[in-house]
């Protein structure tokens, strides 16, 4: 049974999955050339310094999905070293064009983007700077759904006041 | 100074790569402790990862990443002695360049 607002099928071209199809030629576009032809170094995203606003340009109004992917220290005791992975299902492989890494807490709360390609495996790690216990939030972007998972990291006060 | 410590490893049919850079990421907002002036932003924005002439891995920095930055990333279709290649680009155009073979 139908409701009023329907689902659309997975590939269905309704209207309101418009932005969705042309999410999904770009990632197509993505596949056929190198990945260096992608979109430039995003300047207004890594200006951002609010954390709501740069999440809502990162999701561009799309729902989230709550999906176990995040891995970090509990505790840091260096706030210039936290090592931060994502790790999605292998299944998931090749559908995932981009993670993305945020730190609710710090000036700028955007600190890296790692687009992947047909070949990439959703699996990547790296060093964040966080400046002090904050919520971080990793959002990966398949051509169907955004999914998200959020982890918090206590900074001990560390020698850099 | 662009020095890039890496290491490609394969295992179940994916090459994962682990590479450290040597690199100061300033973010700008730091000040200078003898000085009290506020050291220029200074951080790489781009770093591609390239497997037999493909690029497999891209990835964009803010001033958020860690200095001397550590990152790891998985592809697949690589085999043991290729070669996989990591370039850096930071905000003031500067570049480095790092190659290991796969293991």
């Amino acid at each position: 049974m139908w409701r009023t607002k329907r689902r659309a099928p997975q590939r269905a071209h309704s209207v309101e999955r418009r932005r969705f199809t042309v999410g999904l030629l770009a990632g197509f576009a993505g596949l056929l050339s190198p990945l260096r032809a992608f979109a430039e170094w995003p300047k207004t995203l890594f200006g951002q310094t609010d954390f709501d606003k740069a999440l809502a340009e990162l999701t561009q109004g799309r729902k989230t999905e709550k999906r176990p992917m995040l891995k970090t220290p509990k505790i840091a005791e260096n706030g210039a070293q936290v090592r931060v992975s994502a790790k999605l299902p292998d299944a998931a492989a090749g559908a995932v064009s981009k993670i993305s890494f945020i730190v609710e807490k710090n000036p700028v709360p955007l600190t890296s983007q790692f687009i992947l390609g047909g070949r990439s495996v959703p699996s990547v790690g790296v060093n964040l700077k966080v400046r002090e216990t904050s919520r971080i939030v990793a959002v990966a972007e398949t051509a169907e759904a955004l999914y998200m998972d959020e982890a918090t990291v206590q900074v001990s006060a560390g020698g850099c006041g | 100074m662009a020095d890039i410590k890496m290491r490609a490893s394969l295992k179940d049919g994916a090459v994962t790569v682990k590479a450290l850079i040597s690199h100061p990421m300033e973010t700008g907002r730091r000040k200078d402790p003898k000085t009290e002036e506020l050291v220029p932003a200074h951080f790489i924005q781009r770093v591609i990862g390239e497997h037999a002439g493909e690029v497999v891995f891209e990835s964009w920095w803010g001033t958020g990443v860690s200095a001397n930055p550590f990152i790891s990333f998985t592809f697949t279709g690589g085999a043991k002695g290729d070669a996989v290649k990591l370039t850096w680009v930071d905000n003031r155009g500067e570049s480095g360049v790092g190659e290991t073979a796969v293991r």
